[in-house]
């Protein structure tokens, strides 16, 4: 039989969790790539985002306890510190440009998958925490594009997928310039920004090999005139980048100059006659389209991008350099969109334009429809950190939701996922214990769920839960199901500790009447099990002092013990001294038994059997005329209560019970002649 | 949690997970009782194991098996089709290592044969519920909290209350409880209950309620709608309550063809959900107050199964509703955020031999 699962939602993105949704797929995935990602890991990176959330939370309680009315101005730092080590949880992500050319296409797509979640957590931190990164909106996402390129080609193509094919061919080319796609590929590197792939990739040009029989110089001279304009290009950014081309400005008007003496240059050398000296048509059309590209032509930055992604970042870098804030983005981006239509419908488009939006319910609807619970829960701390409109959204309460505001509900969802493995529910408490509604309901089911065999490691953990969340009632009942287990798996001492703990005293006292039972089954010759027995009923200990059978199971044991050594100094053939000592010894205890009335009926009958045997002991009356008196009496007593009983036990009764009388008869009649 | 696939040899009559999940008991045709054990692995996958086997000793298949809430030990009850109803208890016996099952009660119900039955744990005591095949509900009841060995019948209930409907003579061939979950505020015990028989009167679910100062079983409220006259109740399912309450109640959206007039609950406060599977659809039902003040009203009515729907289980937070039917798909049902329930995800069945 087999499962196949049809009409999921669009796309089973994974999480830190995806084992639980995926994981044969991602075991296929590791195997493939011998990239240790297992379970192990993977419960350790929900672990790694719950300690960061915990953090979060605790900084907030904090924060709220100075100011409760709200949130310090700062705020959006410390969510930008959570953000940044649940991005680094989510796993490390190289530039696209450079090192993950040597991949190839497929194993990027593979490897990359929970890097999804990534891309899209970065966006979110831009555009909802990091306050520095609104001024620089436009290169934040060319940065951003940069380190997840290769991540957009889940969906369809992408520039990366593009060099991923290319660069194979090129190790093996000789004369790339030949070659159209060669071309190609820079121009659309070049339309995204990637210029040290460019000029890497330039530096590859036949012109510049020295074993030549063909006259070069010019033909390489326009193409090193074109790697030093690419190299030397003036970028609009807040921080220069050590290991990337271009020169970087801060400043706006210094910016304006360079970039006005930039193109000048590209112009100039567009218009140069030197393009009529060179022979090698298609190195001239291939720079001139890179030129295009530099010179912010339209239709070429159009031609050269795949994904509307692609296109905007272009727009950025070469037709609005100038644009600093999110002004006009989202209708750029929208245009964007309509040029480059996928051929398929892309599930995420809907998602990162809300984004560039900052539209949050929509950024909610479409990470719910995309993305599984981990992400519904940790992002709401990012829409929060700056937003106020996003506040009333996610923590309103929702009758629809029984009460819950969206943020709880998210929460719910997501700890019900980590109590469903073993590896992860400990994780759960944390964000139950954050769910004013029905956090709690659930964190009792949560834990009650948890197995209590001893081969588990649950039960002490449940009982550090309960004490930390005080679920005292929840951590009680709990303990009993764990007593219960172990009393019925043949450790009953292990029982009773536990359900002392629980202070269930119904159970405890239906356990000590089946060590009861169990001492009176026993022949008084098996000192192992006596022992035993004996150290079970110390454990239920004084405690149960309230508890009438306890009193009663230390003096019926050393009734027990007493009418043994009376047995060995007989069989033994001790003196008589000997046997008469352990006698009265054992009399002695039978009278006490007898006396205070705390014997329970059922063990009436079995103890005046055994003192049959003191009773008809030859060498002297160990049982004198008074105590024989109350002994008959405590028979004749429970002969009258017991008579109503079933016909056969009664008949079993009554030959007992003539006997014990028999030998009560004599021994009083001794005793009597005696005294 | 991912677990292995796990391929039960003979023929399965009828599975039951215990409180953690973890064990399974099975039921087979040849009157044979199995336990299976979860076990996981570090790489975080789980499979099942055989650890118990033993004949239930009932002379045929054991239609029904189930197990009791584990305060009690792992105690499960399996039934014959003559109405004896068995309790099986896992002891380590002195001197061994393993677990043994061994026999600690007989009930012998009304020499018929029972179809459907379930435990519940209460202030008062354990009680099970049985359901035979005269459609009477017999409730027995046990004081023991650590030996559940001695019983003794609580109550016997008809789900009939016409006299036409309690003489008739009609055959039920299928029938569903539910207890309510321990998870809710309620302090009495409550059921629910609904049959498959030959009489349409009789196919309707109704909820029963335990009131205390008459120490009586009430029936408290029926879940029929007009169009479910003629639909045989499968299953029924109470939903966890974890906190389930509505502070302003407002008319939830049904998708899936049928919508209902505006019904506000009475009093704003605590309210249970139900999910009966009558005929070709399920209907979900709100179920507030208690005894007399007891209101009903249907939220939902699924529909677009192909045939008969035989099962619907809530999950643990009562959020998701998974069905299954004889259309050989599993759904799972969840609201959304505008409170329309709606099909998140479809798990195909495909049987091979």
């Amino acid at each position: 039989m087999a499962i196949r699962r049809f009409n999921a939602p669009l796309l089973a993105y994974v999480s830190p969790l995806w084992y639980i949704d995926d994981y044969e797929k991602a075991l296929k995935a590791n195997e493939q790539h011998q990239q240790p990602r297992n379970a192990g890991s993977s419960a350790a990176a929900a672990s790694s985002s719950s300690s960061s959330s915990r953090v979060v939370e605790s900084r907030k309680q904090q924060a709220l306890l100075q100011s409760p009315r709200a949130l310090p101005l700062d705020w959006w730092e410390t969510v930008l510190d959570y953000s940044r080590n649940i991005s680094a949880v989510l796993g490390a992500s190289k530039s696209s440009s450079g090192a993950s050319m040597t991949q190839s296409t497929k194993s990027t797509r593979d490897m990359e998958m929970p890097s999804i979640l990534r891309a899209i957590w970065d966006l979110l931190e831009i555009f909802y925490v990091d306050k520095h990164a609104s001024s620089w909106l436009p290169e934040q996402l060319i940065n951003w594009l940069e380190r997840y390129d290769k991540v957009l080609a889940i969906l369809g193509p992408t520039i990366h997928c593009k060099l991923a094919v290319l660069q194979p061919r090129l190790v093996n080319t000789r004369f790339p310039e030949d070659d159209e796609d060669y071309w190609s590929g820079l121009t659309s590197a070049l339309a995204v920004g990637w210029l040290d792939v460019v000029v890497k990739c330039l530096r590859m040009h036949g012109s510049y090999q020295h074993d030549q029989i063909d006259n070069r110089q010019t033909e390489n001279g326009l193409v090193e005139a074109v790697v030093v304009l690419i190299t030397k290009m003036p970028r609009l950014r807040p921080n220069p980048k050590l290991d990337t081309l271009g020169v970087t400005y801060t400043f706006k008007p210094e910016f304006s100059k360079a970039w006005e003496r930039w193109r000048n240059q590209i112009a100039k050398l567009n218009s140069s006659s030197f393009w009529l000296e060179c022979t090698h048509e298609g190195t001239v059309n291939g720079l001139k389209q890179l030129l295009s590209v530099l010179l912010g032509d339209v239709n070429t930055l159009t031609a050269a991008t795949m994904h509307w992604m692609e296109l905007l970042v272009s727009h950025f870098l070469f037709i609005r350099p100038f644009l600093m804030g999110a002004e006009g983005l989202l209708s750029l981006a929208r245009k964007c969109v309509q040029l480059k239509l996928p051929a398929e419908a892309d599930q995420m488009l809907d998602l990162l334009l809300a984004i560039l939006g900052e539209d949050t319910e929509v950024v909610l609807v479409e990470c719910r429809k995309l993305f599984d619970p981990w992400m519904l829960t940790h992002m709401v701390e990012l829409l929060l950190a700056k937003n106020g409109q996003a506040q009333l959204f996610l923590t309103e309460e929702r009758e629809v939701l029984d009460g819950m505001s969206l943020e709880e509900f998210h929460r719910l969802v997501y700890a019900q996922l980590l109590s469903s493995h073993p590896c992860t529910w400990q994780l759960a408490p944390f964000y139950l214990a954050s769910c004013p509604r029905q956090g709690q309901g659930l964190l009792e089911a949560v834990l009650l769920m948890q197995p209590v065999s001893s081969h588990s490691k649950a039960p002490m953990k449940v009982l550090d839960i309960c004490r930390m969340y005080e679920l005292r009632s929840v951590g009680d009942k709990y303990m009993r199901m764990v007593g219960v287990y172990h009393w019925k798996h043949g450790r009953k001492g292990l029982g009773i500790s536990w359900l002392q703990c629980g202070r269930d005293y119904e159970r405890l006292s239906c356990a000590a009447d089946e060590l009861l039972a169990a001492v009176s089954q026993t022949s008084a010759g098996d000192s192992n099990r006596l022992q035993e027995l004996d150290g079970l009923i110390d454990l239920l200990g004084p405690q149960f002092e309230g508890f009438g059978g306890l009193a009663f199971l230390h003096r019926f044991r050393d009734f027990k013990v007493s009418l043994y050594s009376f047995q060995e100094a007989q069989t033994n053939l001790a003196g008589i001294d000997k046997q008469v000592v352990a006698g009265k010894a054992a009399t002695k205890h039978l009278i006490q038994l007898m006396k205070d009335g705390i014997t329970p009926q059922r063990f009436l009958l079995p103890l005046l059997q055994d003192s049959v045997e003191l009773l008809e002991y030859s060498g002297e009356v160990l049982v004198t005329a008074a105590e024989t008196n109350a002994l008959l009496l405590k028979l004749q007593n429970f002969f009258l209560t017991n008579k109503h009983d079933d016909i056969n036990s009664t008949e079993i009764m009554s030959q007992s019970v003539a006997k014990i009388r028999l030998a009560l008869a004599c021994n009083l009649g001794r005793a009597i002649l005696k005294e | 949690m991912q677990m292995e696939m796990t391929q039960l040899d003979g023929m399965v009559v009828h599975t039951s997970w215990n409180q953690s999940k973890l064990r399974m008991a099975v039921a087979l045709s040849d009157g044979a009782l199995q336990i299976w054990d979860a076990s996981t692995e570090a790489s975080g996958t789980s499979h099942l194991t055989l650890t118990g086997h033993w004949d239930a000793g009932v002379g045929g298949f054991c239609p029904k098996v189930t197990w009791a809430p584990s305060e009690y030990g792992d105690v499960v009850a399996s039934c014959s089709v003559d109405g004896v109803i068995s309790l099986w208890e896992e002891v380590i016996l002195d001197g061994e290592t393993e677990g043994t099952w061994r026999r600690i009660a007989s009930l012998n119900t009304a020499q018929l044969s029972v179809l459907d039955m379930q435990f519940s744990n209460t202030k008062t005591g354990l009680l099970l519920l049985v359901i035979s095949a005269d459609g009477h509900a017999r409730i027995y009841h046990t004081i023991d909290v650590l030996n559940v060995a001695k019983w003794q019948l609580q109550a016997e209930l008809q789900n009939s209350r016409t006299p036409i409907e309690i003489n008739g003579k009609y055959t039920f061939l299928g029938a569903s409880v539910a207890w309510r979950s321990s998870t809710s505020r309620s302090p009495q015990p409550a059921f629910a209950f609904g049959c498959n028989s030959s009489s349409s009167s009789l196919n309707v679910a109704k909820v029963w309620e335990f009131e205390q100062s008459h120490q009586r079983w009430f029936c408290v409220a029926e879940l029929r709608e007009a169009d479910e006259l003629d639909k045989p109740v499968n299953h029924v399912s109470w939903a966890p309550n974890i906190g389930r309450d509505v502070r302003n109640p407002q008319m939830s959206c049904i998708e899936h063809v049928i919508v209902f007039p505006p019904v506000s609950l009475p009093v704003p406060g605590s309210y249970e959900m139900i999910a009966v599977a009558s005929g070709d659809g399920i209907s979900i039902w709100q179920v507030a107050g208690a005894q007399e003040k007891c209101s009903v009203r249907r939220v939902a009515r699924l529909m677009g199964f192909e045939d008969e729907v035989w099962q619907a289980e809530w999950d643990m937070s009562g959020m998701t509703l998974a069905s299954a039917g004889s259309d050989g798909i599993v759904r799972l049902w969840q609201a959304n955020l505008k409170g329309v329930i709606c099909i998140v995800i479809n798990f195909a069945i495909i049987m091979s031999t």
